[in-house]
């Protein structure tokens, strides 16, 4: 068996959960690791480097949120992807601003998890080499350089915001992108509680990309989170 | 003086009460009798002794002027005044020259006895005013360490008990009632204390019908209505017993007082039993999602990690894929309990924004499934959530119950100031005695409830959260038209 894929840490209190998750993940070519506590994950991610962790959000002792600050200060580069039972929009914004990359509510299939841990590097790569090339996302394609968007090759007439936040999200696809960071990186940083704003924008958006804009295919809604673009 | 104290000098008082009120109390007729006698007798000796001994009339007078004092301080100015009358008759008789006639020869004389005659009378008018003052004072310091003694009983009061019997018998024993009676008009409960209550049990449910203050002679007792704020909250009854209206009044504000304070301190518990409840239920809700949501991520991780990793023969797919599918429904299943749990326990909070019809029909998708709206700007001022969640209870509903290949409708009017929505199906049709019982908690049609899988949850909710629009919800059906179920929200005005 090969682990072509990468490496991924679980990190979850329940015995169940890591042997299921460390057998999936193995059968599809991940290397897995296990930790069955906070103190325990952050000790293995100092001494190993993993592409991803998965962070149980609900964990007794040091939670998943304090162990996810914990790993951040430590390792900036690592993509963190938090686990959810609770469906709740707090956890999923509290696990954002500690500074995890993705979240996940259990239960979950497993094509979902590879593809959030797919994105989470793609992000972390992106953001170490600050790509500035051409992005293809289903029928969207968009050229930075000649700052042109098309949509199944018919060019697509953005204004220079719209044209902004649409890179921001494309070069984070597949991953989250909260209201204040995309205001930030767009606006510059004294913006970040316009969400109304942003959401006029986004719907403009919409109706320029996306084919029904009431159901989004590429420009998500994260309820009281962000925006995200999905990635195929 | 306050208000009350004041309205209660202004009530009318009858005649027998009024001897008994502070101030102008007399002594029993048998007493009364008793000192004028001993008087009499006093002042007689003293005319005799002195007639006897050749005393001269100023000994005499000063003699009897003591008895005359003393008279007047303990029998009262009347028995003063008549003994004061027969002293100056005795004297005049005995001891004025001519002796042993009512003539009175010297005019010194004369003057002598009519001044004796003022300074008694007047002594004993001020000797009896002071003791009466001296009464009236020990009076009104009994009557304000009772009322003292009840409020500070009031504050102190056993809250885990009914207050009325409480205060009822407190108030008997401090102002040494024969009987006290209570009527709570919140309860309806009537409390008492003392004996013979029955009749002042009646009288005192009557005294607060009538809303009328007032003091009953026959019964010689005091009624009064109790007031909180500018609501009667109920009535007091006070029979026997040394009490005045002032008093009677006091005592029905601290009575009401009591009543109100026991029933915040009721509504207040309550509160804090039903938020207690809504913490445990909440905290239940979330030990049961961890501890049905973690096996479940197991198997699911299993299943579709197998699936993903396309290593199984067709045979074998088939079933790891039917494990996926079916711990996917348990999960939806799940979170859909969970969620009509959580909404079935508190009270549906609405976040309204505008929300058109089309829209959130737009978002309702199954197959089969056939959407009509003829006004595209037709719009609600509701929670959208909540709309989703009514409208896929009912979709979910017509799925389930439909004849298998028929077309399920969807379709929105406005009809006057509603939104009609409606969803009609085709299928066995609901009895007409069951249409109403639907949308009750756990209720499932008789002839389903063993066919067609559901939490009889799904219906409730649907009319809770119709309710909570301001809305309602409704069915009618037959086996020729189908089955209709109708959500009517209303309109408020247009986007």
């Amino acid at each position: 068996m090969s682990y072509s894929n990468g490496s991924v840490l679980v990190v979850d209190d329940e015995p169940g959960i890591r042997r299921a998750l460390r057998g999936a993940l193995s059968t599809l070519g991940y290397l897995a690791d296990e930790a069955s506590n906070g103190e325990q994950g952050i000790d293995l991610a100092r001494r190993h480097r993993y592409d991803a962790i998965l962070l149980d959000i609900n964990m007794p002792g040091r939670g998943g949120i304090e162990t996810c600050r914990e790993l951040r200060r430590s390792a900036p580069e690592i993509g963190i992807l938090m686990l959810t039972v609770r469906d709740g929009e707090e956890d999923k914004v509290e696990a954002l601003e500690a500074g995890a990359d993705d979240y996940l509510t259990k239960p979950f299939a497993m094509r979902e998890l590879t593809a959030r841990i797919r994105a989470i590097r793609r992000g972390h790569k992106a953001a170490d080499v600050k790509v500035t090339g051409f992005t293809q996302i289903g029928e969207i394609s968009l050229d930075p350089a000649r700052r042109r968007v098309t949509k199944a090759g018919i060019p697509l007439h953005l204004t220079p915001k719209e044209f902004d936040v649409l890179e921001h999200l494309m070069r984070h696809a597949g991953v989250p992108v909260r209201h204040q960071a995309l205001l930030s990186a767009v606006w510059g940083p004294e913006y970040g509680n316009e969400v109304e704003y942003l959401r006029t924008f986004i719907r403009q958006l919409r109706r320029k990309i996306e084919d029904d804009p009431a159901r989004p295919r590429y420009l998500t809604t994260e309820a009281s989170v962000g925006y995200r673009f999905v990635a195929k | 003086m306050s208000p009350a104290t004041d309205r209660a000098l202004r009530l009318p008082v009858s005649k027998g009460w009024r001897a008994s009120l502070p101030g102008r109390w007399i002594a029993p007729w048998p007493i009364r009798s008793a000192s004028l006698a001993l008087g009499t007798a006093a002042v007689g000796m003293v005319t005799l002794v002195a007639f006897r001994f050749q005393l001269n009339l100023a000994t005499a007078a000063f003699l009897h002027l003591i008895i005359v004092v003393l008279l007047a301080r303990h029998s009262g100015f009347a028995i003063a005044s008549s003994v004061s009358v027969v002293a100056v008759l005795s004297q005049t008789y005995f001891l004025v020259p001519p002796a042993l006639s009512f003539v009175v020869a010297d005019w010194h004389n004369v003057i002598a006895l009519a001044t004796f005659g003022y300074c008694a009378l007047t002594v004993s008018r001020l000797s009896s005013e002071a003791t009466r003052q001296m009464r009236v004072a020990e009076r009104r310091r009994q009557e304000t360490e009772g009322l003292y003694e009840i409020s500070r009983f009031v504050l102190l009061m056993d809250r885990h008990r009914e207050p009325g019997p409480q205060i009822a018998g407190m108030i008997q024993r401090v102002f040494n009632c024969e009987c006290v009676a209570i009527f709570d008009a919140v309860s309806g409960s009537i409390a008492s204390s003392g004996g013979n209550v029955l009749d002042l049990e009646e009288r005192t449910r009557d005294a607060y019908v009538q809303g009328r203050d007032e003091f009953d002679s026959r019964r010689r007792a005091w009624f009064r209505v109790l007031r909180s704020g500018n609501r009667l909250a109920g009535s007091l009854a006070l029979r026997g017993g040394d009490i005045g209206g002032a008093v009677a009044n006091a005592l029905a504000s601290l009575v009401a007082v009591a009543l109100e304070r026991a029933r915040s301190f009721e509504n207040e518990s309550r509160m804090e039993a039903a938020r207690q409840s809504e913490q445990l239920r909440t905290a239940v809700l979330d030990a049961l999602a961890h501890d049905v949501k973690t096996p479940l991520t197991a198997i699911r991780a299993a299943s579709s990690g197998l699936l993903e990793a396309h290593v199984l023969d067709p045979n074998h797919e088939e079933l790891v894929a039917l494990i996926d599918d079916e711990s996917a429904r348990l999960d939806e299943i799940t979170n859909r309990l969970l969620r009509l749990a959580r909404l079935d326990a508190k009270d549906v909070n609405v976040k309204r924004g505008w929300v058109r019809i089309e829209h959130i029909m737009g978002k309702m998708a199954a197959p089969r499934l056939r959407t009509e709206c003829e006004d595209p700007d037709l719009a609600v001022h509701a929670d959208e959530q909540l709309l989703l969640m009514a409208l896929s209870q009912l979709i979910d509903n017509a799925m389930k119950y439909s004849t298998p290949g028929t077309e399920i409708t969807l379709s929105a009017v406005r009809k006057g100031n509603q939104a009609l929505i409606s969803v009609h199906n085709f299928g066995s049709p609901i009895d007409p005695s069951e249409l109403e019982r639907v949308f009750d908690r756990f209720h499932r049609g008789g002839n389903v409830a063993n066919r067609i899988s559901g939490t009889g949850l799904g219906l409730s909710i649907t009319r809770k959260i119709a309710i909570a629009h301001g809305g309602r919800v409704w069915a009618s059906s037959d086996a020729d038209r189908g089955t209709t179920f109708f959500l009517s929200l209303p309109l408020k005005g247009e986007v």
